[in-house]
């Protein structure tokens, strides 16, 4: 069964980089950003993100990152948050503005390089504060190197995470995965395997793994909020990757966790709208195609799944706005 | 110039790419339906894309009339967006995108006619083709494996026309293009589909009598009339 307690059903975004304005409306449990280079996608996640301003250690700078801060954004350089290379054409005049839509709650956030926050009268709801502070962006760095469980093996062992871990590598895998090890000493974690005599270290596993590891890390980290994440799809094998979606069904329901991700794949596409609508791994997906006009207007349609694969066996590539 | 024309099958398909190549001319995978209800959907359903605001729908009219057609296609399309279009002009207008019916076929064509052709289609463009000398010459040089090479259009017109009456007289009705473009491959044994006899056909035909068979299709294929007359 599904519990989301808090669920993001729409976001307006002003002034944010390339985007002067645009919403998005409609989500579900499960998103998928799907549209050029280009065409807002990573934008509209890290637009999202910027509610989480306030959870500890929220950091929105790319290069130079520390390993100790929780959490870490896609591409900035940014020396300053928020700054004027956030607004949209750099202007200071342009001040950002998010708003967030709950069932039953609105919230404006404004940033501009003098301060960020949000302007929202009266006190929200715990789950909507809760949806904040555990909001997590990852990207395809994040994914492969080993922030995640450095900022938070802890916190998933307190949850029993662990445990769900082993059963979704191993059943998206096929491996024989007996547990897992943190050491605090090397800052690595360790797969202890039932058929092998020694430890492997998370890095030394395929791409494809350590990206779906993180992702399940994320997903159970942020349970009653949400994970936003790019690049989530790659290295993945064309055998595998049905079960790393229906792992990412099952973890996300399971966990209250909405998740947002970016595609270029036609693959990703298919594989989650066919899971989808499938009977045993039903899920409220929404895909939403996306396009930035030269102007700064960021629109999207919104497709539920039966829609968008009509519309690929019918010779549309919704990846193409163009 | 329409983002994408949605066509019933590969026959029109293969002329609308030949014609209009610069078009998006979307194409189902093999086992996707075909035919006029299934064409209608897919344009219904590419309304909702982004940056698809004007969609033509090419139709083969088959022996109904343009009132039979464009009810048959307001009712599809408002089915699938649960509201009805609204008409202006020659667009069925959808919340973010336009759709226009261009229909193929040649019904006032006399050659046509005196073959006994009723239903009308794009194959008709692809007949009047095949009957012309240069055409046919053209088609026949690049075949290495046809049965039967005809000197000229008229000996083939000829051999078909005796065809369709003894079709007739069986009770078959040959009234199509279609019809007579099978009667065609059949007597020159062509083994290839239908869609490998088109593309071949345009392919090798001169630029010029494409020019003069397609150009008005072409017309109202790629150019868009105003939304707001």
């Amino acid at each position: 069964m599904c519990y989301h307690l808090a669920m993001l059903r729409a976001v307006t975004i002003r002034n944010y980089r390339g985007i002067k304005e645009g919403s998005i409306a409609g989500f579900g449990s499960v998103n998928l950003f799907v549209g050029p280079n280009g065409s807002g996608k990573s934008s509209a996640l890290e637009a999202i993100f910027l509610g989480a301003h306030q959870s500890p250690g929220f950091m929105f700078q790319g290069s130079g990152y520390s390993r100790q801060q929780h959490l870490v954004a896609l591409r900035h350089n940014e020396d300053q948050f928020p700054s004027t290379d956030m607004l949209y054409q750099k202007q200071p005049a342009n001040e950002i503005g998010i708003t967030y839509q709950f069932p039953g709650e609105t919230l404006e956030l404004r940033a501009s390089p003098q301060g960020i926050g949000f302007h929202s009268a009266g006190s929200w709801p715990l789950v909507i504060q809760a949806f904040f502070g555990k909001m997590r962006l990852l990207d395809v760095r994040v994914l492969l190197d080993r922030t995640l469980e450095e900022q938070a093996w802890d916190q998933l062992l307190n949850i029993r995470g662990d445990r769900d871990l082993l059963k979704m590598m191993n059943s998206v895998y096929e491996l024989k995965l007996e547990s897992f090890s943190y050491s605090a000493r090397t800052r690595a974690l360790k797969a202890l395997f039932t058929d092998r005599d020694y430890a492997l270290n998370i890095d030394d596993l395929g791409a494809g793994m350590r990206i779906a590891l993180r992702m399940f890390m994320a997903i159970l980290l942020s349970d009653g909020s949400a994970v936003l994440a790019e690049e989530f799809d790659g290295y993945q094998h064309v055998e595998s990757f049905p079960r790393f979606v229906e792992a990412l069904f099952s973890l996300s329901k399971r966990a209250g966790t909405q998740l947002f991700l970016a595609t270029h794949s036609n693959e990703t596409l298919r594989t989650f709208g066919d899971l989808a609508v499938s009977p045993s791994t039903q899920t409220d997906l929404r895909i939403f195609q996306t396009a930035l006009s030269k102007d700064g207007f960021f629109h999207t349609a919104a497709l539920k799944p039966d829609e968008a694969q009509a519309l690929m066996t019918g010779g549309f590539d919704i990846r193409r706005t163009g | 110039m329409p983002s994408a024309v949605v066509v019933e099958g590969h026959i029109d398909r293969t002329v609308v790419k030949a014609i209009c190549p610069d078009l998006h001319t979307p194409e189902p995978e093999e086992d996707e339906p075909q035919g006029r209800e299934a064409a209608i959907r897919r344009a219904a359903i590419a309304t909702q894309l982004l940056r698809q605001d004007r969609i033509v729908l090419l139709l083969d009219p088959n022996g109904y009339s343009r009132d039979e057609i464009e009810k048959e296609v307001l009712s599809i399309i408002s089915q699938h967006l649960n509201q009805e279009p609204r008409r202006k002009g020659a667009w069925y207008l959808c919340e973010h995108s336009a759709i226009r019916i261009v229909l193929a076929g040649l019904p006032s064509d006399n050659d046509l006619r005196a073959l006994g052709c009723s239903r009308f289609m794009i194959d008709d463009y692809l007949l009047k083709l095949c009957l012309t000398d240069e055409a046919l010459s053209a088609f026949c040089r690049g075949e290495s494996q046809v049965a039967y090479r005809p000197q000229k259009a008229s000996e083939l017109e000829s051999i078909i026309g005796r065809l369709a009456v003894e079709l007739g007289k069986a009770g078959i009705s040959v009234d199509s293009s279609k019809r007579y473009l099978d009667l065609i491959r059949a007597t020159i044994g062509f083994a290839a589909s239908r869609a490998r006899f088109a593309e071949l056909l345009i392919s090798r035909s001169p630029q010029h009598l494409l020019s003069q068979m397609f150009g008005a299709l072409r017309n109202d294929i790629a150019t868009d009339p105003p939304i707001d007359p």
